[in-house]
């Protein structure tokens, strides 16, 4: 099955934008409202979990934007769909993980520490998924 | 028989020399001690070891006495005991000296034209005990950092392992110096001398249990249930002694409490186990229990045990007020409301820890932050009541009492305590909201 290429990556765009918005407007929640002190830890533990794959995401538009190369171009939609559910799976972790926190036992910064081994696991899946989609495209070309 | 004749002469002469060569040597040996008796200069007198005393003389001959005796002792001489041993000397009749285990200390003396002879005891390690009567005495202790001048006094003077002295003074008035200046030491107080330094200012302690190993020398009843061995002589542990609470820590917030709270009586004499009596009763009728007794100098300190107060410094309900742990925020029963507070950390906890410090001298903290982990032992670490010795001690007029505040922050479940310097409630406020105040009248 066949999909468009300008389709598939405005989509990816728009879902990992969402996601990552989402969880930065909670985050920004916590550590305006919140009384514990956790503002630095929360943000040390988010940014890297997302801007290496936004960074992506916006560079691969530019260069699309300025070439123009895969306006009518169709590609397996596969590839599309296995980057698309690893990105939500792993935004999703993402939102929940800080919002989890008041359902266990450990502080916040001890949370936040514990699930970065899980986090990355999903996260470099995702990133896999979108490189080898990416690759794909470029393939065809 | 000519022949046999002269060497009878000859063997009769032999003999005479053998006599005189022995007479001789007899009166080499003897020579010390028939000069010693010759002198008369004998200090004064070994008179009890229970175990062994050995008196090493100027020329390096060893005696010893074990049990009751009276050896004579010398200027110069060398007297020491060793570890299961202690021993009671006496000089010029009316000094008294204990020699505890592991002791050792030379005799000399001075002579000066206005004050005649000082004897000397140059204490190099252990403890002595010593004990004058009948007046200002010419006698010095000195350690290897400190010396004592006595003052017609009880006291026991101790030079430690690591090279510092201890005087804890248990009658009379001790002059205590180093090289730095010197100290009167009174009565029930110690000080502590170390090199390089001033001995420190007095301490009230309960210093007569520092002296029960003298029981076995004095014949004291303790003394007269053994049988005089060196088990029996062992001694007996000594009943601790307040731990010293000085200089304190750095407070959040510091309130005096006006005298007439706690002397509202002025016309009879207070004791101090009256002011801490009166100070303990507003403290357990505001939920607080068992405090725990501190020595400072010249007074005493009594520490409320650590508490769990709400933002406004109120206590909070009894139910967590005496639980030292955090706990995070509750989200049973399962809210919005309960929710965010979880979340946003609203599982903060204030804590407080009150020093009531009662003494004529001015407080200076030490400068070292205070610890929670170390406010929590302070009342368990303290002593449950004044010692008797403490308790008779009369509240003078310069008494002051200071309510030293330690208040803790701890801003989130699993995160470290904190002090709060300065508290955003003054002393005044804390105490009010404890309701100590009003407990005590005020």
């Amino acid at each position: 099955m066949l999909i468009s290429m300008t389709a598939a990556r405005h989509k990816l765009a728009i879902v990992w934008f969402s996601g990552a918005g989402l969880t930065f407007a909670a985050l920004l929640i916590i550590t305006t409202l919140g009384n514990n002190g956790h503002g630095p830890v929360l943000w040390d533990w988010f940014l890297p979990a997302v801007t290496p794959n936004l960074s992506l995401i916006v560079g691969v538009l530019v260069s699309d934007l300025r070439n123009k190369a895969t306006q009518g171009e169709s590609v397996e939609s596969f590839m599309y769909h296995l980057a698309l559910w690893l990105s939500i799976a792993y935004l999703l972790l993402l939102f929940i993980t800080p919002l989890l926190s008041p359902f266990t036992n450990a502080a916040l910064d001890v949370d936040l520490q514990n699930s970065k081994l899980p986090l990355s696991l999903v996260q470099a899946l995702a990133t896999t998924a979108l490189g080898a989609f990416y690759v794909q495209r470029e393939s065809k070309s | 028989m000519i022949f046999s004749g002269c060497s009878m002469v000859s063997a009769a002469k032999k003999w005479n020399r053998q006599y005189l060569f022995l007479f001789t040597l007899l009166a080499i040996s003897f020579f010390p001690t028939i000069a010693r008796s010759a002198d008369g200069v004998a200090v004064g007198f070994a008179k009890k070891a229970v175990g062994t005393l050995v008196v090493v003389r100027a020329d390096g001959i060893e005696e010893r006495l074990s049990g009751k005796g009276r050896m004579p002792l010398f200027e110069g001489d060398v007297v020491r005991t060793d570890d299961n041993s202690v021993a009671l000397l006496e000089l010029n009749s009316d000094i008294q000296v204990g020699l505890n285990r592991s002791t050792s200390f030379k005799i000399v003396s001075r002579w000066e034209k206005a004050n005649g002879i000082t004897r000397i005891l140059r204490l190099k390690e252990g403890m002595l005990w010593v004990k004058t009567s009948g007046g200002v005495k010419q006698l010095e202790v000195e350690t290897p950092v400190a010396i004592a001048v006595v003052k017609g006094t009880e006291f026991i003077i101790e030079a430690l392992k690591d090279g510092t002295s201890n005087l804890k003074v248990i009658e009379g008035l001790v002059e205590f110096g180093t090289a730095f200046g010197t100290c009167p030491i009174r009565t029930s107080t110690v000080s502590h001398a170390e090199q390089g330094k001033k001995c420190t200012k007095p301490v009230v302690a309960d210093v007569t249990p520092a002296a029960n190993w003298t029981a076995a020398l004095l014949d004291t009843k303790a003394s007269k249930n053994g049988g005089g061995t060196i088990a029996m002589a062992a001694p007996a542990p000594p009943a601790p002694a307040l731990p010293i609470f000085w200089p304190p820590p750095d407070a959040s917030t510091h309130q005096k409490i006006p005298r007439a709270l706690l002397v509202p009586d002025n016309t009879h004499a207070q004791t101090w186990a009256n002011v801490a009596a009166r100070m303990e009763k507003a403290l357990a009728k505001n939920g607080y229990s068992s405090p725990g007794y501190y020595s400072v100098p010249e007074g005493f300190a009594l520490i409320s045990q650590l508490e769990r107060i709400n933002p406004d410094a109120t206590p909070t309900p009894p139910n967590e007020r005496w639980k030292i742990k955090v706990d995070p925020a509750s989200i049973v029963p399962f809210n919005l409301g309960a929710y965010l507070k979880a979340l946003l950390g609203k599982d903060a906890g204030y804590f407080r820890v009150i020093a009531f410090v009662f003494t004529p001298v001015s407080i200076v903290t030490s400068g070292a932050e205070a610890n929670i982990e170390e406010a929590k032992l302070w009342v368990g670490q303290g002593g449950t009541k004044l010692p008797r010795i403490l308790s008779k001690q009369l509240y003078g007029e310069d008494m002051v009492a200071t309510a030293l505040i330690y208040e803790f922050e701890i801003p989130s479940h699993g995160e470290a305590a904190r002090l709060n310097k300065p508290s955003e409630h003054n002393g005044q406020q804390h105490l009010k909201a404890a309701k100590i105040l009003q407990a005590l009248g005020g």
